[in-house]
């Protein structure tokens, strides 16, 4: 990451490319993670302009999780009733089996909430180790640095993580969406 | 190696970071071993399956007054099978959208952020070489999802595949 122009102070801005990341990773959608960059925006003056966090970036990417998978259950709960106001088999559970883009959409989609929904289960610490080490590329040690917390523990969290997030895909009803 | 210190290592096998003797005895352990192949193998399938949802290339930032200008620089990686946003696809460089931010906190004028942005540039795993196991299972999963359902989006067939190893691998005892 570069950066040219006046950056005398680390403020938002220098993490901002990765609150976009993070919220994108979650929704899947350009607006809807830019309407998530604002809102983390506004809340990081509220509470860290006079005060800014010990880790500044491991502060961020847990707010924006959580704020991104807030705004997922919301659309989530909105779809659902659009749904259930739609006669006839408009509202099972979409298959893989598809023939057409659409239903390939709708199968993605579908697949993303499944995820998404794995993240949601996890606790903030495991969510941000996932993410921080799928995403963002960090180190264990990188990790229980900014997490001010011990190598081992980072592991442990990122195993455990790990294995919910690949439990709620092969059990728990994956079935319902496979051909 | 036995099965508990296989376990101890699989943080590191999953992520990338285990190098040197360690990292050829759990190489061995699981080869040798049907339960924690599988363990390791849907592991590292689930962590492909959460690099499928690959975020921006590139977006490139700056301050036009108190709003923020987002640029699509390389272009949104839209999700796999998924669609790009819709301003995207009327011009790459014009139709960046304008954030209004109360207020104007402390962005610097001139500021312009640009990055290779959150890539899904995932580290190899054990050993940066392929798993053979995950070669004749994951992958071979991979090409019979495929088979069945071509136009199904890579993530699709993934996560198929995924729950076929899964399924594969229940029941099994470890040595
Ligand atoms: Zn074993």
């Amino acid at each position: 990451m570069t950066f040219s122009g006046a950056t005398s102070s680390p403020g938002f801005e220098a993490y901002i490319h990765d609150v976009y990341g993070w919220a994108y990773r979650v929704l899947g959608h350009h607006h809807d993670a830019l309407d998530v960059v604002q809102d983390v925006f506004l809340k990081w003056n509220r509470q860290c302009a006079a005060d800014l966090p010990e880790q500044p970036r491991g502060w961020l990417r847990r707010v924006t999780l959580n704020r991104a998978l807030d705004v997922r259950r919301a659309q989530q709960v909105r779809t659902a009733a659009q749904r259930a106001q739609v006669p006839t088999d408009a509202g099972r559970e979409p298959r893989l089996a598809m023939t057409n883009p659409a239903e390939a959409e709708e199968s993605q989609r579908a697949l993303r909430d499944r995820l998404t929904g794995a993240l949601a289960e996890l606790s903030d610490m495991q969510r941000s180790v996932l993410v921080a080490k799928v995403y963002d590329n960090l180190t264990f040690a990188e990790l229980a640095e900014e997490m001010g917390v011990a190598v081992s523990t980072v592991k442990t969290h990122y195993v455990r993580a790990v294995q919910a997030v690949r439990d709620r895909l092969t059990t728990g009803g994956v079935d319902e969406v496979l051909p | 190696m036995n099965c508990d210190e296989f376990r101890l290592l699989l943080a590191e096998a999953w992520g990338g970071e285990l190098a040197g003797p360690a990292r050829a005895e759990f190489e061995a352990h699981r080869q040798a071993c049907t339960a924690c192949g599988r363990e390791y193998d849907s592991g590292r399938a689930t962590l492909d399956v959460l690099r499928e949802l690959s975020g921006p290339r590139a977006v490139r930032l700056r301050r036009e007054g108190a709003r923020l200008v987002f640029e699509d620089v390389a272009g949104v990686a839209a999700p796999v099978g998924g669609r790009r946003p819709r301003w995207a696809s009327v011009s790459r460089y014009a139709a960046g959208l304008l954030l209004a931010f109360v207020g104007g906190y402390g962005l610097h004028a001139g500021l312009m952020l640009s990055s290779a942005g959150p890539v899904s540039s995932a580290p190899a795993e054990v050993g940066a070489a392929p798993s053979p196991r995950l070669d004749a299972t994951f992958e071979a999963a991979l090409a019979r999802a495929h088979y069945r359902n071509p136009t199904a989006s890579g993530l699709a067939k993934c996560v198929t595949a995924l729950a076929a190893v899964g399924r594969a691998g229940s029941g099994v005892a470890p040595q």
